[in-house]
């Protein structure tokens, strides 16, 4: 369904003035923010309850709460895992341990 | 008191990659350059151990790179434009006005932030920067733009912020090599040595300003006023270009007409792209073709020429029509080319083009182009294309090394392994 107006040839519909826009899964999960990221998860994992192919949408900008799903970069790799702020006190995002982003959705396409 | 701002990313490219690849952090890195030629980007590591040429033949580097364990990446245009649009999105935030310079730095502008204190907000910004995009910056903020890049120089060699206040101004610049200046070239910067002029501080206090112009001509003599706190390089919003054009060599070497066409409409393609992206037409058109002349056994050839439109055009077809009629003239069989490109000169806003005397209305396909446009905009580049664009491109550049399109292509998402 398109935004964009259509021409009517009879009545004008007395709907028009209280036409809102579509629901945009852009706008809702902010894809086109600058600190909007997505990765693909490659592996099951029953503790975290992702599947292989399960896609993550992780926001950047957020200060993570204790337990939350986060990417960390641990020993310059990537893992997936609950923050905690005890193992991870101080962060250093150029060369040392770090919070790479904070996990806001999970994207799963059942087949 | 107006104040500027210049931000700038630290070894942009090679930075992007290690966002992604985090095992690359404190290794050296260097990017290659289209067809992995040579090397373009380094970053502090990879200079420290002695890599930095500009343009080195990636076979000259081979056994260092075993050697020191360098990263190589073939260059991933895509990802730094996204990052690039990601950066410049974070830093519209922190100013009323933003002038994008290039892909990886940008001038701020602060009128009016008498009230803040531009070092903590500097810090902020560097912050920010590197928390949301993952890229590190330096940020130099001054009275003019010339001062902001001084700025910027000294804040890479502290911790990566400088606020250069009017009082910090005469002791930095005595301190700053003239030929650091933003503007000053090389000759520019022998002429002045030879007046006795070594640091910024020596040109900024020198009393001749008639030389100067003389000299350096009206741009030197800008430089200087601005170093002595004048501005005048105003802050641009949108710089009007004159011309664009796409050029590439080739991933193989190409002998033949065919080829050479495919890749001119392959060219000229992308620039139609720009030039409507930017909402303007072009009024001629030029096409260089030309061999190796790194291969100095081979013969050499080196073959342009130009068209002109009598009503401006950013009409895809068109432009490859021209190219190729072109292309007829200039083509030799007989030898090895490595490069070709197209380069449409004259721009204007398609707002002011002119229309063609005799014909009235434009010769372009609007509809046509925008119908491509979107499709392609939709489904992915090359959805739609020219046929003439070829189907195999045996011409295509190559990248080996090139890392995945993490942030635009769904089939190449950052992988992240369980377990």
């Amino acid at each position: 369904m398109r935004n964009s107006d259509y021409d009517i040839t009879g009545f004008e519909s007395p709907c028009t003035e209280f036409r809102e826009k579509n629901l945009s899964l852009d706008e809702r999960y902010q894809i086109d923010r600058p600190q909007t990221f997505i990765v693909e998860i490659k592996g099951d994992s029953h503790k975290l309850g992702l599947k292989s192919g399960d896609k993550l949408i992780l926001n950047r900008s957020l200060i993570p709460h204790e337990d939350q799903l986060v990417l960390l970069v641990i020993k310059n790799e990537f893992k997936l895992g609950a923050f905690s702020t005890a193992q991870l006190k101080d962060q250093d995002p150029e060369t040392g341990d770090f919070v790479w982003g904070v996990v806001t959705t999970l994207l799963r396409e059942l087949k | 008191m107006n104040y500027i701002g210049l931000v700038d990313c630290n070894s942009f490219y090679c930075s992007c990659e290690r966002v992604f690849n985090p095992e690359t952090r404190g290794r050296p890195v260097i990017v290659l350059s289209n067809n992995d030629g040579c090397a373009i980007a380094f970053t502090k590591e990879a200079k420290a151990i002695g890599f930095g040429e500009m343009c080195e033949p990636y076979f000259k580097m081979k056994e260092r790179i075993k050697k020191y364990n360098v990263a190589v990446f073939s260059s991933n245009y895509s990802l730094y434009d996204n990052m690039s649009r990601r950066v410049m999105e974070v830093l519209r935030d922190f100013t009323p006005r933003l002038e994008i310079y290039s892909v990886d730095e940008a001038f701020l502008e602060f009128n009016g932030f008498d009230h803040y204190d531009l070092e903590s907000y500097g810090k902020k910004i560097r912050q920010d920067v590197l928390r949301f995009t993952g890229l590190p910056v330096g940020v130099g903020i001054s009275t003019t733009k010339v001062l902001s890049k001084v700025a910027n120089k000294i804040a890479k060699k502290q911790n990566g912020v400088f606020f250069m206040t009017d009082q910090l101004i005469d002791q930095s610049l005595k301190h700053f090599p003239v030929r650091d200046i933003w503007g000053i070239g090389h000759a520019s910067a022998a002429k002045l040595n030879m007046l006795g002029i070594k640091t910024a501080y020596d040109f900024k206090m020198y009393k001749d300003d008639k030389l100067i112009q003389k000299l350096l001509t009206k741009t030197g003599r800008e430089i200087q006023e601005e170093l002595r706190g004048v501005s005048c390089l105003a802050m641009e919003n949108i710089e009007e270009k004159k011309n664009t054009g796409t050029s590439r060599s080739f991933g193989v070497s190409v002998y033949t007409k065919k080829e050479l066409k495919e890749a001119l409409a392959e060219f000229s393609t992308v620039a139609a792209e720009k030039l409507r992206r930017q909402k303007s037409v072009c009024y001629s058109l030029t096409v260089f073709i030309h061999t190796n002349s790194f291969k100095e056994q081979l013969p050499q050839y080196y073959g342009t020429d130009s068209t002109t439109f009598l009503s401006g055009t950013s009409d895809t077809l068109r432009l490859i029509k021209g190219s190729h009629l072109i292309l007829d003239k200039i083509f030799r069989p007989g030898f090895e080319y490595k490069k070709a490109g197209v380069l449409l000169n004259h721009l204007v806003p398609k707002s002011q083009n002119q229309l063609d005397l005799f014909q009235g209305t434009p010769n372009d396909n609007e509809e046509l182009s925008q119908v491509v446009d979107l499709i392609n905009k939709r489904y992915g580049s090359h959805t739609i294309h020219s046929a003439a664009c070829g189907i195999n491109q045996n011409w295509k550049t190559i990248a080996d090394y090139r890392s995945a399109k993490f942030t635009t292509s769904w089939n190449e998402l950052l992988r992240i392994k369980l377990g």
